[in-house]
């Protein structure tokens, strides 16, 4: 049968086993270093007003994008419509010519 | 160079300073998370936390409290955090250590016994309620004053004394009940082989 100091003495040794057990030599070095990457990692990420206006901008720009193809597209009927308005038929043949009959 | 100037010298952005900080108490925090813990590898992720956690709060530092006494309670939360966190996850550990000792090594009985003493002395310690385990591991293994002990478990040093005392006879209970219990064991395990080797 274990007595009191039995016991007190293996806990001591179990904790002076434990208190013996040292921290790794590098370990404030690996601490400076996550500190680094995780200030680098801050620094890629952007405040929300910043991805607002990014998403923002994304939209504006396919807007524009959609709103300048349309546009480009009516001015093209309306130019095909001008080419056939302003043809020059100096040299056609005047159909006038066809309905006189002293032409005939 | 004090805390004080370390911390305000940190604060202007001189990192060298924080590494210097670092440098001066690792070791007594380790000894604080060892004891929580029991185990290096866990110890020293806990221990890069610590030390992150006090680079990023160190500006909202209240000057009126001891340095050391903040920075310990930082160690204590975050050392019990992972504790929580991690319970599966050292189950697991547990289950695996107790499978690799199952091999039928020459040494692995004797090995067995030493784990097996201080697997018990952990559970044991583990065991103890919160506040017992605080001021057992902080005056056992840190070696503070009752004073200081108080001050970081915010607390009075009468409340310390009553606290490690109990658990003291409180590990002495839960181990004198495994150890007793471990003692059977051996015996019956003895007297089966005894037996094995009268009948060939």
């Amino acid at each position: 049968m274990k007595s009191q100091n039995d016991f007190d003495e293996m806990i001591e040794a179990f904790i002076e086993t434990e208190r013996s057990i040292t921290a790794n030599p590098f370990l404030s070095t690996r601490i400076m270093a996550s500190i680094e990457g995780k200030k680098r990692k801050q620094h890629k990420f952007y405040p929300t007003w910043q991805n607002i206006a990014m998403s923002l901008g994304v939209i504006l720009a396919i807007f524009a994008g959609i709103k300048a193809g349309s546009l480009y597209h009516t001015s093209q009927i309306k130019n095909d419509h001008a080419t056939i308005i302003f043809m020059n038929d100096d040299k056609m043949e005047h159909f006038v010519f066809y309905q006189q009959t002293a032409n005939e | 160079m004090k805390n004080f100037e370390l911390i305000d010298s940190v604060l202007r952005g001189n990192e060298r300073d924080f590494e210097r900080l670092i440098r001066m108490y690792e070791s007594d925090i380790f000894r604080v998370v060892i004891g929580l813990l029991h185990n290096k590898e866990d110890a020293e992720e806990v221990m890069q936390d610590i030390f992150l956690k006090l680079y990023s709060s160190l500006s909202s530092f209240d000057r009126r409290a001891a340095f050391t006494t903040w920075l310990y309670r930082i160690a204590i939360n975050t050392s019990l955090n992972f504790l929580r966190r991690k319970r599966n996850k050292v189950f697991w550990t547990e289950l695996k250590t107790i499978f690799q000792f199952s091999s039928k090594e020459p040494s692995t009985e004797a090995k067995m016994m030493e784990r097996s003493k201080h697997e018990i002395i952990k559970y044991a310690i583990n065991g103890l309620p919160k506040n017992q385990r605080l001021a057992f591991v902080l005056t056992k293994y840190e070696e503070l004053s009752q004073k200081k002990v108080a001050e970081i478990m915010n607390t009075s040093e009468g409340a310390v004394e009553q606290l490690v005392l109990r658990a003291k006879n409180n590990l002495r209970k839960k181990l004198s009940a495994a150890v007793g219990f471990e003692t059977v064991q051996l015996s019956n395990k003895k007297m089966r082989a005894d037996e094995k080797s009268k009948r060939f």
